[in-house]
């Protein structure tokens, strides 16, 4: 019994061992690669030209959209990111003054996509950029469901070789020198791209220069944890479409605790419940040996109890005749071996009847 | 699995076979579509809503009502509750069957479904808790099969082989049951990383403890429910052993049912207190959060423990009705109706046609090999051979 | 298993109900919703009396007053039937003068009210709530809520007040600022009239007053207005102001008495007359005279044009927010001091985000379309040159130890001395020496050049700020308004090219040359309102090649 809770124990503690790793992660605070690049948008300075999603679509050789990006009617109903667009700008505000901002990937210091990841097809590089590598994704769409600006996107249509879609603030022009397709086309430089600690150092020296036109917040300097794309804006966040309600927490923050919990839980139980296994095992032998031995207490009894009988007889024998004791003998005996024939079938039921009992 | 619509199997051509072998067939269709097509056009899936019935029912539903199978190896091998052994064989043939369909429904679900074992084996994303779901519900069905493998054993009259798997018992019930106090939370996990998109009342940190604790009650529900069912179907293939313990199977079951239910709802009732959301109960949502605790998990709970007190079997079969429904709907809630409810409805999702078609399909085939199984393999009898041999 | 099977069909229907709902939850959430502005009004009092002594036992009541006072007024009453008068003015309080005990007070509002609608009721009229219907007034959860358009008094309603013939004349006096402006005398303990220290009302009359003040802002506000309105009512006269709630918060008679203001205004050729408290023309702002605190030197002074500041603004108050008696100084010191919140002067002069300094504003002023267009895109919170403090700060200034000491009289002589020279007109080089057309020709290989018609441009601007005083102080050299366009870098009439600071690369947060143009020309045509060309019209600047 004690080896077989010994390697339950040791196939369990396998498991522990085998996944700890997240757990690690979680707890330290991450503030993004140092010098690690990011783009800084100012809400301010858009106009809604849509220069950003040809620019986009240029670089990144999507497939050409219905109505072409020099048609600005289409900023009229709200859009999202989709797996042929990996940025879009909507219209917000009034029609007298209307409101733009631009959404893509907002390359979070500590993804989500990537923190959700279970085949680490999402990796943050120390340049910002939050990349994506198809050669490993399964397409269970995790990231998806994880990301909170809601931004990756699935290539539905795509029976076989599903790849999930979003902006990599085009890593691979990064490592050319070059910036950002979006960053190069924009004619008002309401993007810009920069080291992320300098692009929050302009934010913040904008808000100083003019604290009437900006809302005094640089959303993405602390959303879930920071994201190396980051906003302004002159009209509360909520009104351009911004969760204000994300929290400053990080994704594996998150969750970290359930992770936290994996290898406690691989650790423990094992134990928790060979030791149940153990109390329960034990408790049915005491009940065993008990029955055991009151069985054989009761049988004990009975042969004593015979055995005085027998005396008895035997002495009241003296006084009556030869032939009267052999008869009274064989009838003592016979009477006394009676309970004790019984007794050991008693026994043998006592042994079974666990199971009856409940 | 599921209510086969049947009175008895003697002709090849009864109302069961027919209609499953109908479902069966359209199930084949719509899988040729799904290969052929993409997920897209066979599914109201979208860039807003990833994850639709197929993870929300197939997955989180068909994990969490195969959990008899722990929770009865579990009384019967680390309790000492000797009186659940002939429950353990149907318990651990339908968690097998479930996590089976499981992995056989995720095929469809993913993009590239033969990639599946690239988290554990080609790249290994150990921060993910689909990852720890992943690798807990492969170990976990590997368990389940070899846990599985007497009855087959048995049936084929390898004897050798047989008696070396039944001397694992112990270790692979103490190591099913680490497994699935893992992958069951971790389902609950997965959406602690959302708590911008679920509805505050079912976000809850301890989301993994409720999926744990309910999928608890969800086993044993489904033990007694799956139980009834097949004792009305397949009665013919049960010994006395297995007769004669199946209403104290019922009883001790519903006794802990009860139990785990109340203390679910208990720790329901903490969630939303640590988190002070007593208001969301006033809203639209809150009517359906309120609607899932009452109805679905303090009825069934005061119906087990009226049912016990009574002896009154058809009340607990009822409570264990509800406290499926109630898991069906609690996960429902999770994965669909609570989810995104920050979105306009037009964005919202509602499976198609063909979505839940496919999961009439799985559902179906589990229900036809559990019946292929249950009329041919020692499940609800002890084979000849083996009597007394626990 | 038939149960059962009703039992499951049950389930199914509930689980899809309540899926719909959930669905739906945007329409539900609508349900139950108070109707906007339906049920909105300024009369509603909730009547919390007892709440400032201990916890109340049930709701607050709901109250509405205006609908008490036409009912009072229906059978013969007046306000007497449910306030006492004090010494001429009408309490505030329901049926007595000062609050007493919890028990004391609920007894005076149960007693008020209930036999009041019980005599009612028994007249046979239309009533109240009675004795035993608690919740009637007690709700827990009003549909009704209090909306108040806040009643302000700005300068021309205050005109229509002191030049009121209705309003007696002070004593001895041809004026009647008595009849509202007093002060509490200490000495014989009585309210009484000081010609020239008329003060705001809230300067005593806190939400919390303290000392001799016995009434709240509200209070000695409607105790003042309503009860000298009544008068008036009661005197017959033709012309009396609001006495009910609806009259001077109700959104739509505010509107009305914003209308008669404007008519009163125009009558009058749209200039009012000053105010007869003496305030002086010009003041000639200098840093305060702290003794024991030694000063090397001061910063210029600045003269002050109070006479057309007081036209500039609806109220005294928008300057002088505490009190009309003290100087800015006295308690917004050099090092700020805790009278002034630990504003500083300099602060107090120059927050750029406040409407009482002088900067904010200022600023507000130039958010007029006709400045906006080289204002908005200059930055708020930065000194731009020492030229532009000297705009204002052009007094004399102490350069010693010695500070400058001089009495009002000299100091306002200097000021409207420093007044009477500023420019009435922008200064500006002459026309022919602004460059006529610029051509940009940065965009050169994707678009034709793009030719700015600079002159016309500069002109429009300058036609803009005709006859603004402000505009025509400010602009006082003639490449004041060169500078926003050619900012940055010191004054000239031959100014660098754009790029020579723009190139063609963010650094430093300046914009690249694209950007620098682009962001020059659009934002002064959005915020001058010019619709076309559109700022996402490339070919109405850039000719298309």
């Amino acid at each position: 019994m004690l080896r077989r809770t010994f390697l339950g124990m040791l196939g369990a503690a396998c498991v522990g061992a085998s996944l700890p790793a997240g757990a690690e992660a979680a707890g330290k605070e991450f503030k993004g690669y140092p010098g690690s690049k990011g783009v800084l948008f100012d809400a301010t300075r858009c106009i809604g030209c849509r220069k950003c999603e040809a620019a986009c679509n240029k670089v990144n050789k999507l497939p050409k959209p219905e109505k072409s990006f020099d048609d600005l009617a289409v900023l009229d109903e709200r859009r999202r990111t989709d797996a042929k667009t990996h940025t879009v700008v909507n219209k917000y505000g009034t029609p007298e003054h209307p409101v733009f901002r631009k959404s893509q990937c907002n390359h979070c210091l500590e993804p989500a996509c990537a923190s959700a990841c279970f085949v680490k097809a999402f990796k943050k590089l120390p340049n910002g950029a939050v990349v994506y590598d198809e050669s490993v994704c399964v397409g269970c769409r995790y990231c998806m469901v994880a990301c909170p600006f809601e931004i990756p996107t699935y290539e539905y249509d795509e029976p076989l070789t599903p790849r999930v879609m979003k902006c990599d603030m085009c890593a691979a022009r990064q490592d050319k020198g070059q910036l950002p397709g979006c960053v190069a086309e924009c004619p008002k430089e309401a993007l810009v791209f920069g080291e992320r600690e300098e692009l929050i150092l302009i934010a913040r020296e904008r808000i100083r220069r003019n604290p009437d036109r900006y809302v005094r917040h640089i959303y993405g300097e602390d959303e879930m944890g920071g994201t190396s794309w980051m906003y302004l804006s002159g009209v509360p966040f909520k009104e351009i479409g911004m969760r204000e309600d994300l929290g400053t927490k990080s994704a594996p923050e998150l969750t970290a605790g359930a992770l936290a919990a994996v290898p406690m839980v691989a650790g423990l139980w094992p134990v928790l419940l060979g030791g149940i296994y153990a109390v329960s095992k034990r408790n049915a032998k005491v009940a065993d040996e008990e029955r055991k031995e009151a069985v054989e207490n009761a049988i004990a009894k009975a042969s004593a109890e015979a055995e005085k009988t027998l005396s008895d007889a035997l002495e009241k024998a003296d006084v009556a005749n030869k032939r009267q004791i052999e008869v009274e003998v064989k009838k003592a005996v016979e009477e006394a071996l009676k309970p004790v024939e019984e007794e050991p079938e008693g026994s043998d039921e006592a042994g079974n009847s666990e199971k009856e009992e409940s | 699995m599921s209510t086969p619509a049947s009175n008895g199997p003697k002709s090849a051509f009864n109302t069961f076979n027919l209609v499953a072998g109908a479902i069966l067939v359209v199930g084949l269709i719509l899988t040729v579509l799904r290969f052929t097509q993409g997920i897209g056009p066979v599914t109201n899936l979208d860039d807003n809503n990833p994850w639709g019935i197929w993870i929300g029912f197939d997955l989180l539903c068909g994990v969490a009502l195969a959990a008899g199978g722990y929770t009865t190896s579990a009384a019967c091998y680390i309790f000492g509750l000797k009186r659940f052994h002939s429950a353990v064989r149907p318990a651990i043939l339908t968690a097998f069957l479930g996590y089976a369909l499981v992995v056989f429904a995720l095929q469809y679900d993913l993009g590239r479904p033969w990639r599946l074992p690239y988290p554990i084996f080609v790249s290994q994303g150990t921060t993910s808790l689909l990852f720890e779901v992943g690798l807990c519900v492969m170990l976990y069905l590997t368990v389940l099969f070899v846990e599985f493998t007497p009855a087959m054993f048995e049936w084929l009259g390898w004897k050798k082989i047989r008696k070396v798997v039944v001397k694992l018992t112990l270790v692979l019930t103490i190591f099913g049951v680490v497994l699935s106090t893992l992958h069951q939370s971790s389902l609950g996990a997965l959406y602690t990383i959302a708590p911008s998109k679920l509805h505050p009342l079912w976000y809850s940190p301890y989301m993994p403890l409720y999926f744990f604790v309910s999928s608890i009650a969800a086993g044993m529900s489904m033990v007694i429910f799956e139980g009834s069912m097949s004792h009305k179907k397949l009665h013919r293939m049960m010994d006395e052993e297995y007769l004669k313990h199946h209403d104290g199977v019922v009883f001790g079951f519903g006794k802990a049912a009860a139990l785990v239910l109340f203390g679910y709802f208990f720790i329901k009732t903490m969630g939303v207190a640590y988190d002070n959301n007593w208001h969301y109960l006033v809203s639209g949502y809150g009517l359906l959060f309120l609607t899932e605790m009452l109805g679905f998990v303090a009825l069934p709970c005061f119906l087990y423990a009226v049912g016990v007190r009574d002896r009154n079997l058809s009340l607990i079969k009822k409570a264990s009705i509800i406290t499926v429904l109630g898991i069906v709907f609690n996960r429902f809630n999770v994965s669909m109706i609570a989810f995104n409810y920050h979105l306009p409805a037009a964005d919202r999702y509602f499976p198609s046609m063909t979505e839940i078609g496919i999961s009439v399909f799985i559902v179906t085939l589990g229900v036809v090999i559990f019946r292929f199984i249950t009329t041919r393999m020692p499940i609800f009898f002890e084979h000849p051979d083996y009597k007394g041999d626990h | 298993m038939a149960n059962g099977k009703k039992l499951l069909r049950l389930s199914g229907i509930l689980i899809v109900l309540a899926g719909v709902l959930g669905f739906h939850m945007e329409a539900m959430s609508m349900v139950g919703t108070p109707q906007e502005n339906g049920n909105k009004r300024p009369d509603l009092i909730m009547i919390d009396t007892i709440a400032a002594q201990e916890e109340l036992e049930l709701p607050a009541v709901v109250f509405l007053h205006d609908t008490h006072t036409k009912a009072v007024a229906e059978q013969g009453k007046d306000c007497t039937a449910c306030h006492q008068k004090n010494e001429g003015t009408v309490s505030y309080k329901f049926m007595r003068l000062e609050d007493g005990s919890p028990e004391k007070l609920k007894e005076i509002y149960h007693n008020g009210c209930i036999s009041c609608h019980a005599a009612d009721a028994k007249a046979g009229k239309k009533t109240g709530p009675q004795v035993g219907e608690c919740r009637s007034c007690h709700m827990a959860d009003p549909e009704i809520k209090a909306e108040r358009a806040p009643a302000g008094m700005e300068n021309i309603l205050h005109y229509r007040h002191w030049d009121s013939k209705l309003i007696a004349k002070d004593e001895g006096q041809d004026t009647n600022c008595g009849a509202c402006h007093h002060v509490y005398n200490n000495l014989d303990k009585k309210l009484e009239y000081v010609k020239g220290q008329e003060e705001n009302c809230s300067v005593c009359h806190t939400s919390e007053p303290k000392g001799a003040v016995k009434l709240t802002t509200s209070e000695a506000y409607h105790g003042q207005c309503v009860s000298c309105h009544l008068e008036m009512q009661t005197a017959k006269a033709d012309k009396t102001g609001p006495v009910d709630c609806a009259g001077c918060h109700g959104e739509m008679q505010a509107a009305d008495i914003k209308k008669d203001n404007a008519a009163v205004l125009k009558k009058l050729g749209n200039t009012l007359p000053r105010l007869p408290r003496q305030q002086p023309d010009a003041v000639l702002i200098t840093a305060p005279v702290q003794e024991k605190v030694a000063v090397k030197a001061t910063m210029a002074a600045v003269a002050f044009n109070h006479k057309a500041h007081e036209g500039y603004t609806d109220s005294c108050s928008s300057c002088h927010h505490d009190t009309m008696n003290k100087s800015c100084s006295s308690c917004h010191t050099v090092r700020g001091s805790k009278d002034g919140g630990f504003v500083t002067l300099d602060k107090a002069m120059h927050k750029a985000d406040s409407t009482r300094s002088c900067v904010g504003c200022h600023a507000v002023k130039q958010k007029d379309p006709k400045c906006a267009g080289c204002h908005e895109l200059m930055p708020k919170n930065v000194i731009q040159s020492e030229e532009t403090c000297a705009v204002c700060h052009n007094g004399p200034a102490s350069t010693s130890s010695e500070p400058v000491t001089m009495d009002a009289s000299a100091k306002a002589a200097i000021a409207s001395k420093l007044i009477m020279k500023r420019p009435e007109s922008p200064a500006l080089i002459a026309e022919k020496d602004i460059p006529e057309f610029v051509t940009i020709n940065v965009l050169e290989n994707e678009y034709e050049a793009s030719k700015l018609p600079h002159r016309k441009i500069i002109m429009s601007m300058v036609d803009g700020m005709k006859g603004d005083a402000m505009a025509n102080a400010f602009h006082s050299t003639p490449l004041t308004v060169c500078g926003s366009c050619h900012h940055n870098s010191p004054a000239s009439a031959t100014p660098p090219s754009c790029a020579s600071c723009h190139g063609g690369k963010v650094q430093d947060g300046r914009p690249a040359l694209k950007a620098a143009y682009h962001g020059q020309c659009m934002t002064c045509h959005d915020s001058m309102n010019i619709k076309k060309p559109a700022s996402t019209d490339c070919t109405a600047c850039h000719a298309k090649k």
